[in-house]
């Protein structure tokens, strides 16, 4: 199967009549984990939830192209259908829901094509992904991430990834509200679903959880547009010196 | 061919007459229709009941007995599904037709009222139509006890649990035909029993109008679970009235599904008199198209140490309408006692309408306990983004939701067999 390839170009975004994203340019290919760091309100969840087509984001120009298939033409379950996906930075809750039950909807949605997965495989794919992720069994019986703790939300984020096998992973601050274990258990759920077959794109705010997912490339976020890109170095020179360095470097 | 009937006293006198009753009988059928022309047409807060709703239909003589199950109209056997082993009585268009079950313990007593009357008169006089001086009568429990040619007679003796189910079955498919079924259902002191009513009709069944009343007696210490699931066709009017007064410690658990019917108004009423008594209502409704469902549920609690418990889900969608009434009120002396309703309503179409009338008297001050939540709300786009993102479409989303709203009911309806029921109603109503 060829690499996967998510192209941004352009990208202009707005919500209720503001402009957020102002032109942003960006290409993730299979094999490539890439880190988008950026400020409070420097549009990183704006670039997520439009990625996956929330329809409150309006996209004003520029394209999103997913092995050269125009994303923007789709409904976000098409994109999902297409080996998309977003770790939400806050996981919805849906009372009534088991999380099995949701988990082998998704898996037949994306996968099914008529082979649909048998109760008893998947029982044994899900038992097998939450023991690696320190997940209790008993979890799976629980309503969709109804009374889960932040951590437990993001773990389940992280264990839907590793079930539905997508192509093209947002990460949308998942690393938000995680003590330190929990980031590690997270970072090497991630590690384990690195291949060739996926691309992955790490939205944070801050460098701590790169230290165990070691991208591949930085990309600095600042008032909707990429403002710079390098490698990891990249992240621990933000570290050092924050946001404002590079503020006061643009406007000069 | 079909003529209109009129609706008077020499029309019940008839029906009395050509089943056979005793005198009594007759004279009560004569009385309760006294009672029916001189109530006022019910008051519901939004279902508007008009007098043409009581007059507008053909009084059914009922369809012929059928001598086997596969005698019986496909449309109903479909609808009941595998009848093997299943203690089963089945009316149509207003008749007993057809009556099967495995062997009953000793002195148990599952027939059609019109036998019932004959066979175990005796035991049928306490309670035939004995109710209307409690203050729980009405005009549509009136009319059914007046016209009544369908109904069942129960009776469960001291201590016996009986495990099968008892189950009902209410089928219609003649157009513009009234029938009206009168139902007794008796257990004694420390027994337990399930009944369960499933109301059906063939689309031929259009401006077919369903009165229906139910006469519950718990003993002491007895425990009754009685269910029904109403799921006639749109163009079928549902009028009907359910009653129990719980004796002491006794426990009984309504459970209500209202899916069809274009015009349908549910009422359960009970009166809590027996000291420790319990009633559970567990409700579950779901209104499409243009039809008008009201549930409406009634907790009166006279004695001490009494619970009540009301649980309802509900969704509207398309231009349907539904009436969510609870109505719990605890009286003076009511010592020790608790009352509590919780009702939650899904709008998911902008032109469905959803009514929450909940109303919850305390006259008692020491009470254990007593509230009441209900809320109405639609269905909040962030999940169904959450389940796209999920590589769900729309409308599996929204099955899914639905699914998870009505869980906490369905989840505590105490009868496996009803429960499925009651969610694949719901599967087949979010699939039109």
């Amino acid at each position: 199967m060829a690499r996967p390839t998510l192209e941004i170009r352009d990208l202009r975004v707005s919500i209720e009549g503001k402009e957020i994203l102002k032109g942003l340019n960006l290409t993730v290919r299979g094999g490539e984990v890439h880190a988008l760091m950026g400020p409070n309100g420097s549009g990183k969840s704006t670039l997520a939830y439009t990625l996956m087509g929330h329809p409150r984001y309006v996209v004003e120009d520029g394209e999103i192209l997913m092995d050269g298939e125009d994303l923007l033409e789709m409904e976000p379950d098409e994109r999902a259908r297409r080996g998309l996906f977003l770790a939400f930075q806050y996981p919805v809750e849906i009372p009534g829901v088991t999380v099995a039950n949701f988990l082998r909807t998704a898996y037949n949605a994306i996968h099914g094509n008529g082979q649909e997965i048998s109760v008893l495989e998947f029982h044994k794919k899900l038992k097998e992904e939450m023991a690696a992720l320190e997940i209790d069994e008993e979890f799976a019986g629980r309503y969709l991430n109804e009374g889960f703790s932040g951590g437990e939300k993001k773990r389940h984020e992280i264990l839907q990834m590793a079930m539905l096998k997508p192509r093209i992973a947002i990460m949308d601050e998942t690393d938000s509200g995680l003590d330190i274990d929990a980031l590690k258990i997270v970072a090497e759920g991630v590690n384990r679903q690195r291949s060739d077959q996926l691309g992955v794109l790490v939205i944070t705010h801050y460098q701590r959880i790169l230290r165990y997912l070691q991208p591949d490339y930085v990309h600095i976020l600042l008032d909707g547009q990429i403002v710079r890109s390098g490698g990891r170095e990249l992240a621990e020179e933000l570290e050092a010196k924050g946001y404002d360095w590079l503020k006061s470097e643009i406007t000069t | 061919m079909t003529t209109q009937t009129k609706l008077d006293r020499e029309l019940i006198a008839a029906l009395s007459e050509r089943a056979g009753e005793p005198a009594w009988a007759r004279e009560r059928r004569l009385a309760a229709w006294n009672r029916f022309v001189e109530l006022p047409v019910p008051a519901y807060e939004r279902t508007r009941l008009k007098d043409s709703q009581f007059e507008d239909f053909t009084p059914s003589p009922g369809a012929a007995p059928a001598g086997a199950w596969s005698d019986l109209p496909a449309g109903l056997r479909a609808e009941v599904g595998d009848p093997t082993g299943r203690a089963l009585v089945v009316h149509h268009n207003g008749a007993a037709v057809y009556r099967q079950g495995p062997g009953l313990p000793e002195g148990v007593i599952v027939t059609d009222m019109a036998t019932a009357l004959r066979d175990h008169a005796d035991l049928v006089q306490p309670y035939f139509l004995t109710r209307g001086e409690q203050g729980l009568d009405n005009k549509v429990a009136a009319l059914s006890g007046a016209l009544h040619t369908g109904g069942l007679f129960v009776y469960v003796p001291a201590g016996v649990n009986l495990e099968i189910p008892i189950e009902y079955i209410v089928y219609l498919d003649a157009a513009g035909a009234g029938v009206a079924d009168y139902t007794i259902i008796v257990a004694e002191a420390g027994s337990q029993l399930t009944v369960l009513e499933t109301a059906v009709s063939d689309a031929g069944a259009a401006g077919a109008a369903r009165f229906g009343l139910l006469d519950l007696y718990v003993g002491e210490g007895a425990r009754v679970v009685c269910g029904n699931v109403q799921a006639l066709a749109d163009g079928v009017q549902s009028l009907v009235v359910r009653r129990v007064v719980p004796g002491e410690r006794a426990h009984v658990d309504w459970v209500a599904a209202e899916f069809g019917a274009g015009l349908s108004v549910n009422e359960m009423d009970s009166r809590l008199e027996g000291r420790g008594s319990e009633v559970r209502a567990l409700g579950v409704f779901f209104a499409g198209g243009q039809q008008h469902l009201d549930l409406e549920l009634r907790m009166i609690q006279t004695g001490r140490e009494t619970a009540s418990d009301i649980l309802v889900r509900g969704v509207v969608k398309d231009r349907g309408r539904a009436v969510y009434g609870p109505y719990t009120l605890i009286e003076h002396d009511a010592k020790d006692s608790t009352g509590f309703q919780r009702g939650n309503t899904l709008v998911l179409d902008p032109e469905a309408r959803a009514y929450s009338i909940p109303q919850l008297h305390v006259v008692e001050d020491e009470v254990q306990g007593a509230g009441h939540a209900a809320t109405i709300g639609k269905m909040d786009p962030e999940q169904l983004f959450y389940l796209q993102a999920r590589g769900l479409n729309a409308q599996q989303a929204r099955r899914l939701i639905v699914d998870g709203f009505f869980y906490p009911v369905t989840d505590h309806i105490p009868v496996d067999a009803l429960k499925h029921r009651v969610m694949s109603l719901v599967e087949r109503k979010m699939a039109t």
